[in-house]
């Protein structure tokens, strides 16, 4: 009896309290005011409807940021905060203005909303369940713009029980009505309940966060073996790339040797050493190839496909481009399949498919490492997103 | 070990035969030596075949292969039910002690109930009948004093295995993968990490056994007591899973003629004791080769005895503080030594880190020189968490242990204890893990 009496006063004071608000340091705060998700629940919120939804990780995310960065001055694209929080994407949004104005065909063109709610590190798993809760919630956007990259289908360093930052904070949103959802296990059920009734249950993730990053701070260690393995790639090609840019000062990285596309052979990458350590991030996330983790992200864009389909919305998969350093990291098979499978599987599910990795849209000296443009690439990555959808009539 | 529905009728027919062999051999009067012998028979063949019969074929399998330079690729594939080893050394128990004269249980409810009483089943403690039948029998209404003293047990057994046991475990799994990469000093400390993940997971597990049946108003027998303070090897399974100990004394060890032959006769009827008792904690190898270090150990400690009580001013020092507190230091090494045969299956591998162990030849481990990998910026958190948590574990092991004689928790006021649990549930939900590792003993 003692014991359950202490049990509620503890969570009612905790509730009270609740000491996560005090939490100010990225690497440990919780979910909801950490920058990486924090927009889900403020979009889930917000009683907007947008007409297009963009959504993906943060390639479509950087594109966006540099872009209005350089164009509108909406958003600082050198904090990454802001760029993580930042919700809008005035470029395309303006540009898709205009181009419904020529058409004519749209009377409120002026009301055309672009909702940006691309998460950073998010898979094809985390965009279903994303989308999945939007439309739950009531969300009807007429357009999804999907960006995607080989990371979307494979990531060795992302938990095989796919419970990402996205899954919790959406797990934490979760209503009793959520109770006879299908496709939540029987823990989850379980979690569900007891999270209901009891807060601290509710917020135990981001306890565990707090603790867990707090010691990892203060310990200089990563938390898990993959985070580990990708912070030793990361300081060995540091290390590499210091002693290369100190061997050879004028010696910037413009591309493989197998390089032929490429837009400008003078083209070079701004930074190199940042290059460097990018690649080496993705050497861990890449290889050794899961193809078993593929075919399992792959079927949950067909589930997004379908879930648009049956909702009548129309899904734009648009493959960003990446440098050709980051593709040589591919396997061979596993980038030829999704080369080939991730477009088959759009048409085929009645979506519409946009391949800017075709080495025709970006040079390296578009990227601020080896995946995210800076503000040129975002812009040439816009304009020829708005030119294919005026193209194909997409909107 | 597994489960699937179909060994409902396996746990049900030995419990039909074990609760009517018992009744005919009681009431027998001729051939009850015979009516005995083929109910334990029974029972072993029922565990031989289950749990035995793959192990026995493939050790057969691998003994052809030897000699003739060709494995005739034998092999059995039998699933091991769940719990096997539990209820069959229950019914064994339940058929030596009629055989000895005891009463068999009238009711086949109440054995039945015996047999599968839930908290219990799966991994011990081994139960006695005559006073498990004794509380059966007796009136249950609910009360709430049974929740007051098994709601605790039950939140610090859980708290043993997740908090401690499970974080222990990956910092085991991470050694024993590679442990050829590792110095002598991370081996000892990953086989202190292994004992106390053993002890804190296995009596988590009776813990909450004890808990669970306290909520039903059983009262069920300890089955660990501060093991790692034990001064020598025979003290040492007076206090680790005692049930079992007790057991093998009982009914393996006495039956063998016990300590009254001759000295031989009794180291033998230990070795063999201990070696057949590490025959039952799994089909391989290596749980023969630690009931044997343990059979042996066993014995050296009984010489020794002998030896230390004909020398005076050895038989002195090892009653004195000093003395005392050495004895509990190469006692807990001792039992370490024979954790590393308990937890890593290839023998060779076991004997190497061993070697290593005990030769301290290779100190060091890092890349770098004068250093250890453990304490490497590269590895994950787990690494340095779970060194300091051993280090702490083995500074605590005394004075808590002391501390857990003293009853302490159960002498606390209610508003203390009620705190105390209410942290443990707080810390347990922050580190609940998405799937926690099975209790070791699950699979015996």
């Amino acid at each position: 009896m003692c014991l359950l009496i202490t049990l509620v006063l503890c969570d009612l004071a905790i509730s009270a309290v609740n000491p996560l608000k005090f939490i100010k340091n990225y690497d440990y705060m919780p979910l909801s005011q950490n920058p990486l998700v924090s927009k889900i629940p403020r979009f889930l919120k917000e009683k907007n409807n947008p007409d297009i939804l963009v959504m993906g990780s943060s390639l479509p995310m950087k594109a966006i940021s540099a872009c209005d960065h350089e164009y509108a001055h909406s958003v600082d694209n050198n904090t990454i905060e802001d760029v993580r929080r930042y919700t809008e994407a005035r470029y395309l949004r303006d540009n898709l203005r205009s181009l419904l104005q020529e058409k004519g065909q749209d009377k409120r063109i002026n009301d055309l909303e672009v909702y940006n709610l691309t998460i950073a590190g998010s898979m094809a798993s985390d965009t279903k369940l994303l989308l999945s809760k939007a439309l739950r919630e009531h969300k009807r956007p007429r357009m999804v713009i999907y960006g995607v990259a080989p990371r979307t289908f494979m990531d060795n360093t992302v938990s095989k029980d796919e419970k990402t930052a996205v899954w919790q904070i959406l797990s934490k949103w979760r209503n009793l009505g959520d109770f006879v959802d299908s496709r939540l296990s029987s823990a989850e059920r379980r979690d569900l309940m007891i999270a209901n009734f009891w807060n601290f249950y509710r917020d135990r993730m981001d306890y565990q966060t707090f603790i867990l990053g707090y010691a990892c701070n203060k310990l200089d260690r990563s938390p898990t073996i993959y985070a580990a393995k990708q912070r030793a790639a990361a300081e060995a090609a540091g290390k590499d790339a210091a002693e290369s840019t100190s061997a050879s000062a004028a010696t910037p990285v413009t591309k493989t040797a197998n390089s032929t596309k490429s837009a400008s052979a003078s083209e070079q990458h701004q930074n190199p050493e940042v290059l460097q350590k990018d690649l080496a991030l993705y050497d861990v996330r890449y290889n050794p190839p899961d193809f078993k983790q593929f075919d399992a992200q792959k079927s949950h864009l067909k589930e997004i496909l379908s879930i648009c389909k049956n909702k009548g919305i129309k899904l734009l998969v648009v493959a960003m481009p990446i440098t050709e350093q980051n593709r040589a990291l591919l396997d061979r098979t596993l980038y030829q399949r999704y080369l080939e499978e991730i477009p088959a599987l759009t048409l085929s599910q009645g979506g519409s498919f946009l391949n800017l990795d075709d080495g025709n849209t970006n040079s390296i000296a578009d990227f601020e490492d080896s995946v995210h443009t800076n503000s040129r690439g975002g812009k040439k990555v816009h304009d020829r997103l708005v030119q294919s959808i005026k193209k194909n009539q997409w909107l | 070990m597994s489960w699937i529905p179909a060994f409902v009728f396996l746990i049900f027919g030995m419990t039909v035969v074990n609760w009517i062999w018992g009744n005919v051999l009681y009431r027998s009067d001729k051939h009850r030596k015979l009516i005995f012998g083929l109910g334990i028979a029974l029972n072993l063949l029922c565990l031989g075949v289950f749990k035995y019969a793959d192990f026995a074929v493939s050790s057969l399998d691998s003994s052809i292969g030897l000699l003739t330079g060709n494995n005739p690729g034998w092999a059995v594939q039998i699933i091991l039910p769940l719990a096997i080893s539990f209820f069959t050394f229950e019914f064994i128990h339940y058929l030596f002690d009629i055989y000895r004269g005891n009463k068999p249980i009238d009711s086949f409810i109440l054995f039945a109930l015996f047999a599968a009483f839930f908290p219990t089943q799966i991994a011990g403690p081994i139960k006695r009948y005559p006073d498990f039948a004794a509380q059966m029998k007796k009136d249950k209404p609910l009360r709430l004093s049974y929740f007051d003293t098994g709601i605790p047990l039950i939140v610090i057994g859980l708290a043993k295995k997740i908090l401690i046991a499970d974080n222990l475990a990956v910092f085991v799994d991470m050694g024993y993968k590679v442990p050829g990469a590792f110095g002598a000093p991370e081996l000892w400390l990953f086989a202190y990490a292994f004992a106390f993940q053993i002890y804190f997971d296995f009596s988590g597990y009776t813990d909450v056994a004890r808990g669970s049946a306290r909520l039903f108003g059983y009262d069920i027998p300890i089955n660990f007591n501060m093991p790692y303070i034990a001064n020598n090897m025979s003290n040492f399974w007076h206090r680790w899973h005692i049930s079992l100990s007790t057991w093998l004394r009982d009914y393996l060890f006495i039956p063998l003629g016990g300590s009254r032959g001759s000295k031989w006769i009794t180291n033998r009827n230990l070795f063999l004791t201990m070696t057949l008792g590490g025959l039952w904690h799994g089909a391989s190898w290596n749980f023969v080769v630690w009931g044997i270090y343990h059979g042996l150990a066993l014995v050296v400690h009984r010489e020794f005895s002998e030896l230390k009580n004909s020398i005076k001013p050895l038989k002195n020092f090892f009653e004195s503080k000093a003395g005392k507190a050495f004895s509990i230091f190469l006692t807990f090494h001792a039992v370490c030594i024979g954790w590393v045969f308990f937890r890593v299956q290839d023998i060779g591998t076991a004997f190497s880190i061993i070697t290593k162990m005990l030769s301290f030849k290779q100190i060091y481990s890092g890349a770098a020189a004068h250093s250890f990998l453990v304490l490497e910026p590269h590895l994950p958190v787990i690494s340095i968490t779970a060194t300091v948590m051993v280090l702490i574990l083995l500074l605590l092991n005394i004075p808590v242990s002391r501390l857990n004689e003293k009853e302490i928790f159960k002498k606390a006021p209610a508003p203390v204890k009620g705190v105390f649990l209410t942290a443990l549930i707080l810390l347990m939900i922050i580190f609940l893990p998405d799937g926690s590792q099975p209790f070791i003993y699950f699979q015996f």
